[in-house]
């Protein structure tokens, strides 16, 4: 049989006996409905995305409707158990407790926001760059990197935020240091995973420079990781600078920050007024429980080297 | 004669792992001429693949290409820095690779991957202009609705589709040679004849000289002009493709062919095989790299003491170049 006796068949046909079935010419508003459906059907994914959704709101609006300010002292209720005016009780300035939480809500999610951003952009490049031009750099950032996972993460926010001056801001810069190797190290190994797969191979003999193939085809396939990686240390980042700003390193009075606010209530809990600890303290719980939940379901869904459960 | 549309001299890769040092080409020579269709035939870890990669330049540390000429239209590319390969790799030299449910990224359209195939070379292009080659493309290698298709994912295609579109990746910019690395081996049967003969018809429509590597003697003798036979990196028998059919020459040529599935002869027995393993390329024996598994030469101290050189024999079905000490004695003997 020679060259020209070879005969061109029709594989199409015989793969899809439906028809192509093209893409979906849906505009992109059904796609989203389409999408935030399965979201909904996905009792894991749901119940911690509508919680903190709701975080979110109680943090947006609650202190724009509530008629109490967080700062509003009133000494003669002061200590005042939860009733009609006040739902959450008053502290012992007679600050209402729900405003405090409803602000406190806005310090750390922001925050925490923030420092979970900063830590995925820094250790997030640190890693795609480590596992893209590997060689003596690589080395070199990522023991870098392993001299400060060296450090207990927590103990060495503390060092962190006591060198730069104790507040906020530098909790903040301490936690996001923390969070830094892992992200990197994580992302290291997904970059070199993805750029040992064919199609990089396919792309570089398609003559793709190497910086449009990390751009196009490498880290499209780091995301993934990045945002389960990035779900697990939003919850880290709010525990962490509660636990701070508890031990007094972190937000500093007045600011109605929950740590802090723990640490203010703590000595009247022994008397009886539970509220002015336990309110913020909930509240932690349901914003890093719901964190780590997200985290977890986004890894069994998202996480490409592990065989977990379907959409 | 045609004019030359690649030339490689000498060509030498190594694989250098710390404790030793893997030889996977060594010193390889051949021409290919415009339309010619050079099949590289030869078992698992023989070098074909490093072969491929050498002359595209893609080989990566700790494996690097010794020595070596490699002249595409012309000019020698093996010197030339990343960045300027990059302009030739898929403009001039195109790949297909074996595996195509991998060699296409999942996570982007067809369109979009045909689409950045031509812009990488033509960044000018305008944007509907670039889409509507695209299509004529993919309609090309026979994929139907293709303005359609183009927004399909890899996922939504066949086995046999997905080569198609990797063909039409590698055939966009029109290269002067085009290297298939396997391109049908990961396929069932009836998609390899179909993909084969699309390959057939666009290069003969393009004009394009083809390296076709594979393990499969079948698809050589239905596809190619000519043939090199690998062995332990090396090309250990070139000739025409009618030559290695009719006078295997080379011990190890003759070994392969015997290994071919052939209907008229079942009563025979079962199918031989090629006894012992494929050298390890990091302890290359000091003579003939075949000798310990030959059977002309396993007893001879020529074979394992001295390399054969290659010889220029001719055949009944055309010349051949074939490294081995009795390459003439064992010409003579099939002439007969």
């Amino acid at each position: 049989m020679g060259p020209g006796t070879l005969s061109i068949g029709e594989d199409v046909a015989a793969a899809r006996p439906g028809g192509p079935p093209g893409p979906d010419r849906t505009s992109l508003s059904v796609r989203g409905g389409q999408a935030l459906r399965a979201v909904l059907a996905d009792r894991k994914l749901a119940v911690p995305l509508g919680v903190l959704a709701l975080m979110v709101l109680f943090a947006i609006f609650m202190p724009i409707f509530w008629s109490h300010g967080p700062d509003k002292q009133d000494l003669i209720n002061s200590l005042g158990s939860p009733s009609a005016s006040h739902p959450l009780g008053t502290d012992q300035l007679g600050r209402d407790v729900l405003a405090r939480v409803a602000t406190g809500a806005r310090i750390s999610l922001v925050v925490a926001t923030l420092v979970t951003l900063a830590g995925a952009i820094v250790g997030g490049l640190i890693g795609l760059f480590a596992g893209t031009l590997g060689g003596a750099s690589d080395g070199v950032v990522m023991r870098v990197m392993d001299a400060i996972l060296a450090f207990p993460p927590l103990i060495l926010a503390m060092a962190v935020t006591v060198g730069l001056g104790i507040g906020l801001d530098t909790a903040a810069i301490g936690v996001s240091l923390v969070s830094v190797p892992w992200y990197a190290r994580l992302l290291r190994s997904e970059a070199l995973r993805i750029r040992s797969l064919p199609f990089i191979e396919a792309a570089h003999a398609m003559g793709a420079t190497r910086g449009r193939i990390i751009a196009r085809h490498v880290v499209p396939h780091m995301l993934p990781v990045l945002f389960i990686q990035m779900a697990a240390a939003f919850g880290y980042a709010v525990l962490a600078l509660a636990g701070l700003s508890f031990v007094g390193l972190g937000a500093q009075v007045p600011t109605p920050e929950w740590g802090a606010m723990i640490t203010e209530g703590l000595s009247y809990s022994l008397t009886g007024q539970w509220w002015i600890s336990i309110c913020p303290g909930v509240a932690l719980l349901i914003t890093v429980t719901a964190a780590s939940m997200l985290s977890d379901r986004m890894r069994d869904l998202l996480d490409p080297r592990g065989q977990y459960a379907r959409l | 004669m045609d004019e030359l549309a690649l030339s490689v001299r000498n060509l030498s890769t190594v694989y250098d792992t710390g404790g030793s040092v893997v030889h996977a080409v060594r010193d390889v020579s051949f021409d290919l001429r415009r339309t010619e269709r050079l099949g590289v035939v030869g078992e698992s870890g023989s070098g074909k693949s490093a072969l491929a990669l050498s002359i595209l330049g893609l080989i990566e540390p700790p494996g690097r290409v010794v020595e070596g000429e490699i002249v595409l239209g012309g000019r020698d590319i093996s010197k030339l820095s990343d960045r300027q390969l990059g302009a030739v790799r898929g403009k001039e030299i195109a790949l297909v690779l074996q595996d195509p449910s991998s060699a296409l990224d999942p996570v982007k359209t067809i369109g979009s991957q045909i689409v950045e195939a031509l812009t990488v070379h033509e960044p000018d292009l305008r944007r509907a202009a670039v889409r509507r080659r695209a299509a004529e493309l993919l309609r090309e290698v026979d994929i139907s609705q293709a303005e359609r298709r183009l927004d399909d994912y890899p996922h939504q295609y066949s086995g046999g589709m997905r080569q198609r579109v990797a063909i039409a990746i590698a055939i966009a910019n029109n290269p002067r040679v085009l290297i298939a690395d396997e391109p049908t081996t990961a396929l069932d049967v009836t998609t390899q004849a179909q993909v084969l003969a699309l390959l057939d018809r666009l290069v003969d429509e393009h004009r394009t000289a083809v390296i076709l590597i594979t393990h499969n003697l079948g698809i050589v003798s239905d596809f190619c002009d000519s043939v090199a036979v690998m062995y332990a990196g090396r090309f250990v028998e070139t000739s025409g493709v009618d030559h290695i059919f009719v006078a295997p020459t080379h011990p190890y040529s003759e070994a392969l062919l015997k290994c071919v599935p052939n209907p008229e002869r079942l009563a025979e027995g079962p199918l031989p095989a090629i006894s012992g393993f494929p050298p390890d390329l990091s302890q290359l024996p000091s003579g003939c790299s075949f000798a310990p598994r030959c059977p002309v030469g396993r007893d001879l101290p020529q074979c394992h003491e001295q390399a054969p050189v290659p010889h220029r024999v001719s055949g009944p079905a055309g010349e051949a170049s074939v490294e081995c000490h009795f390459a003439e004695q064992r010409i003579r003997e099939v002439a007969v």
